[in-house]
């Protein structure tokens, strides 16, 4: 059956309900609350960004491993294990890779929405995105690329290269 | 939110804020609303997204542990206002004396509330979904739902010093007795909703169940004393039949109950208390109630309570025994009431204690037929003991044993258990079998084989029995050769083919008998001897030896004949009684030469040497029968007699009419000793059909007696058979007793002498003990060896230097290679 979902900025946007269960936010209002034929409002998803994860959600729809039927309630995930991620990452096809050639504020509002929407391959998906620009960077590069602010005075920012001195090699 | 900002080169932008400032305040106050509305059962009007949105909100703007305690805050005035309101009412009218009613009101009250919280969270749980994501797993804090059981568990159970937790268990604690004692109804459906309640809170302390530190204990107390009243009460009223009757059906009702609206986890425990207190501590007194206890169970054959009984005694260990050592006592009584039953009864047709002479017949047949009744009776009684372990004791492995360990014992009380066993199966196979169908003839045998197993002195029921089967097999009395078989097999998968080898050899003498006999027949000899002649050729060293027939022992074939002679004899022709002796260290019995007796007697010899050269055949003639025609003078009869009888009968063939013998006169002319020829003469001249007349008419025979023949003689049937007595098997006398121990004993010395050897040939050297034991053990299972006779055996054994004493230990023997 088909789902109707409000974005933002007011657009109503049609979906599978196959499709979209693979978010738990959305199962769990499915599930909780009485069927009629009102839309589900998600007013910090905008447009674009909502019919991208409906994209992803699409291609997605048929992997088995989302068919386990974990209760959402004490889904507390474990998967920040290595293993799980390792594993996350040897399934990422072409088509995630493509999925992940957008900018940096694309890049956030997928992250922000995947958590809202408790989607947690995407989660993954775009984590680990992030993740890799981060790797084998400098700080000082690193707050290049994310427009991090330094707010460390000198003496502390001192402290902490040496506290940290130890990894460094 | 749009790609207008992408600029060409890919640029990275700065990411944008999401969520808008916001006062987490009032955003708490939509969800503290919200939850009321939930509890009002109103979430339908509430839009689901917004809250969960919201809730995502302040955990995201880092407000977790303000939305946390603030939602547990809600929790708790909400439920301790609806205490107020609807449960404390309940409580003080359930406190002091109370009813069932008020204690349901206070139960439904509860359960009312617990159901409505239960909703509740679950709905709240979904809204804060994120907040158990995120938040609460980073905190370590307990979920949401996991919250709000604790605040329900606290607020409402704990609270007051548990004050309305103990309410409650006092409520339903009420509710059970209520429903035990039988006063009314009470409602399931509150208490399985309580009881389910207790089961999921967690005691604080305790990281259990508050079911099982509350309820449950309390609820093992009160069921143990419970039944402990009522078991008291019921233990001086009732018979044993319906205590245990009554006791099984309060059983089921707690398991039915427990099932219902308790937690399966109390389902053995609840057991346990139960039959503690009704069973167990009152193990022995059931069984002895009087007029209505085991003892009675037993005799009535009450199946079905002796049924209940085990299934109730089973779960203890200590029961159990007491319940079979009650049966194995009450088994021996019995045991010795068959004992003294049968004995009194022959005690009254035997007087005093000298011992009888052969020829008292009624005293010997009376003496018989009370020993065949002991063993059918001990069957009997065995029959019954095995339906009731088969209905009553579903085939228990243990009092299977005990039963047996009793009947072993009632059997070998009896000294004399191994001889009337083996004249039990003797009558069976003469008679007793006549009527019954084949299931009931391998039933008995059967039993015979069992009866046997029980027995401690198996080789002398072998002698007795070899004794009782040759009787049988000679004088052809055995009613079906197959039975005869099937029970000389199955003694041998009892005790092993050593036991049962000179029994088969009986068999297979038999056997070649008959061949040899067909042989003759068909051959020239057997034509011209103008009768029918069978002769059984018989292996000493299987048969046993018959003291009747006065023959000497020696030579390795032993033949004894029965005949049919055709020869009709009148009581005329003067024929000499001649010396018919023939064959070499022959019993000495004069064989009248008259009917070509003695000739047929000297062709078979001839002719079964020619085919068995260097053998010896010694003519047994007190153990053969013949048919013999003789003319009355108003009709023919045809006799079947001993050949004796017959040898004593042929003396009176003569052209004259009216030879009359003295006793004296017609020992001296057959040569028959004396003692076997009295009671030949007495059988054919006192019994049933008397065919020689006596004077005096007595039934002891003088030497002086004077025997004419009864031309006279009348009866409706044509053929007779004239018993003898020995012919038939009995209880021993006396002497005959001393005789077959003693001659048991000997064989037992030689048995005991070999074991010795045998044992000091493996082992080299032992202790007295150790040998006496070791002796003991090997030969049990063919009689009981008394200490006394292994010693005496060791004593001879040294003497023939087949062991020494050790010199330095004088406790100690060597085995002397």
């Amino acid at each position: 059956m088909v789902i109707k979902l409000t974005t933002a900025d007011g657009a109503v946007i049609k979906v599978e309900r196959e499709v979209i269960e693979q978010s738990g936010t959305v199962r769990n209002i499915l599930n909780d609350v009485r069927m009629t034929d009102k839309p589900i409002p998600l007013p910090n998803v905008s447009g674009p960004i909502l019919t991208k994860i409906i994209q992803y959600c699409q291609h997605h729809k048929d992997d088995a491993s989302r068919r386990q039927p974990k209760p959402p309630n004490y889904d507390l995930e474990n998967d920040c294990s290595e293993t799980a991620v390792q594993q996350a990452i040897a399934k990422m096809d072409d088509f995630d890779r493509d999925f992940c050639r957008v900018d940096q504020g694309t890049l956030y509002d997928l992250l922000l929405a995947a958590n809202f929407l408790d989607i947690q391959p995407l989660l993954d998906l775009v984590g680990y995105t992030v993740a890799s620009m981060m790797k084998d960077k400098s700080v000082q590069e690193i707050r290049d690329t994310f427009h991090i602010k330094n707010d460390f005075t000198p003496e502390e920012e001192k402290r902490v290269i040496k506290e940290n001195s130890w990894c460094e090699n | 939110m749009s790609y207008a900002n992408k600029r060409p080169g890919g640029r990275i932008m700065p990411a944008r804020r999401l969520t808008p400032h916001v006062d987490p305040e009032k955003q708490f106050e939509k969800i503290s609303q919200a939850i009321e509305e939930i509890y009002k059962h109103n979430a339908s009007q509430l839009s689901f997204e917004e809250l969960y949105r919201t809730a995502y909100g302040l955990v995201l703007s880092k407000n977790g542990p303000m939305l946390y305690s603030g939602v547990k805050q809600v929790l708790e005035s909400h439920l301790k206002d609806r205490m107020y309101q609807d449960i404390y009412p309940h409580i003080d009218a359930a406190g002091g004396r109370p009813t069932s009613g008020a204690c349901e009101a206070l139960l439904a009250s509860v359960r009312l509330l617990w159901s409505e919280h239960v909703t509740a969270m679950l709905v709240i749980k979904d809204v804060l979904m994120y907040v158990d994501k995120v938040y609460v797993k980073a905190a370590q804090l307990p979920t949401i739902y996991e919250m709000g059981m604790c605040v329900f568990r606290d607020q409402v159970l704990l609270a007051s010093n548990q004050l309305l937790s103990n309410k409650v268990v006092d409520a339903i604690m009420f509710q059970i007795l209520h429903e035990r004692v039988g006063a009314g109804d009470v409602n399931r459906d509150t208490l399985r909703g309580v009881v389910n309640m207790m089961i999921e809170l967690q005691d604080p302390r305790q990281l259990r169940p508050m079911y099982d530190v509350c309820v449950e204990k309390r609820l093992l107390a009160e069921t143990g004393v419970y039944y402990a009243d009522i078991a008291r009460m019921r233990i001086s009223e009732m018979g044993a039949p319906e205590y245990l009757r009554v006791a099984q059906a309060n059983l089921d009702t707690e398991l039915e109950r427990a099932k219902d609206y308790l937690s399966p986890s109390t389902t053995p425990a609840l057991t346990n208390s139960v039959l503690e207190n009704l069973i167990e501590a009152y193990t022995l007194p059931i069984l002895k109630i009087p007029n209505a206890g085991l003892i009675d169970m037993l005799d009535q054959r009450d199946t079905e309570s002796l049924y209940t009984l085990y299934r109730l005694y089973k779960p203890f260990h200590s029961s159990m025994q007491v319940l079979r050592t009650c049966i194995y006592d009450h088994t021996l009584e019995l045991g010795k009431k068959i004992m003294l039953g049968v004995e009194s009864s022959s005690e009254n047709t035997v007087t005093g204690g000298s011992p009888k002479p052969a020829t008292d017949v009624s005293g010997i047949a009376a003496r018989t037929a009370m020993a065949l009744r002991w063993v059918q009776e001990v069957l009997s009684c065995y029959d019954v003991y095995d339906m009731l372990l088969k209905q009553s004791f579903a085939d228990d492995q243990d009092m299977r044993n005990t039963i047996k360990d009793a009947f072993i014992e009632i059997i070998n009380a009896n000294a004399r258990a191994p001889e009337l066993l083996s004249l039990f199966i003797d009558d069976n196979l003469k008679n007793g079998l006549r009527r019954k169908t084949e299931q009931e003839i391998d039933h008995l045998l059967e039993r015979c084989v069992l009866m046997f197993r029980f027995l401690k002195n198996k080789d002398t029921f072998e002698h007795y029995y070899k004794l009782h089967l040759a009787k049988r097999l000679l004088f052809g009395r055995s009613l079906s050769d197959d039975s005869e078989q099937s029970l000389v097999s199955k003694l041998k998968v009892e005790c092993g083919s050593q036991f049962t080898l000179k029994l088969e050899g009986m068999f297979k003498d038999m056997q070649l008998s008959s061949d040899v006999n067909r042989e003759l027949r068909e051959s020239s000899i057997g034509s011209d001897l103008g009768f029918d002649l069978n002769v059984s050729v018989l292996t000493p060293t299987f048969w046993p030896t018959m003291a009747s027939s006065g023959a000497s022992s020696g030579p390795r074939v032993i033949a004894h004949e029965t005949g049919t002679d055709n020869s009709g004899t009148r009581g005329s022709g003067n024929r000499d009684a001649n010396n018919g002796t023939k064959a070499p260290a022959s019993s000495g019995i004069l064989i009248p030469s008259t009917g070509g007796i003695s000739t047929a007697i000297e062709k078979f010899t001839s002719h079964y040497l020619k085919f068995h050269s260097g053998r010896r055949l010694t003519w047994q003639y007190g153990m053969g029968n013949a048919d013999l025609k003789v003319h009355f003078r108003s009709r023919t009869h045809e006799l079947n007699v001993s050949t004796y009888q017959m040898i004593i009968l042929m003396l009176f063939v003569d052209g004259e009419q009216d030879i009359s013998l003295t006793a004296e006169q017609i020992h001296i002319q057959t040569r028959i000793p004396f003692e076997p020829l009295a009671r030949h003469l007495q059988s054919l001249a006192c019994g049933k059909y008397k065919v020689l007349i006596k004077t005096p008419m007595s039934r002891e025979i003088s030497p002086s007696d004077v025997f004419v023949f009864n031309s006279g003689f009348k009866s409706p049937q044509y053929r007779i058979r004239i018993p003898v007595i020995s012919a038939r098997n009995n209880v021993e006398t006396e002497q005959e007793k001393e005789a077959s121990q003693a001659a048991i004993g000997q064989e037992r010395q030689y048995v005991i002498e070999a074991a010795v050897v045998r044992i000091m040939k493996t082992r080299r050297q032992m202790t007295h003990e150790q040998l006496v034991n070791e002796t003991v053990d090997q030969l049990s299972a063919r009689f009981m060896a008394s200490p006394k006779m292994i010693k005496s055996g060791i004593e001879k054994l040294i003497d023939r230097e087949y062991l020494q004493r050790s010199a330095d230990d004088p406790r100690l023997y060597l085995y002397l290679a």
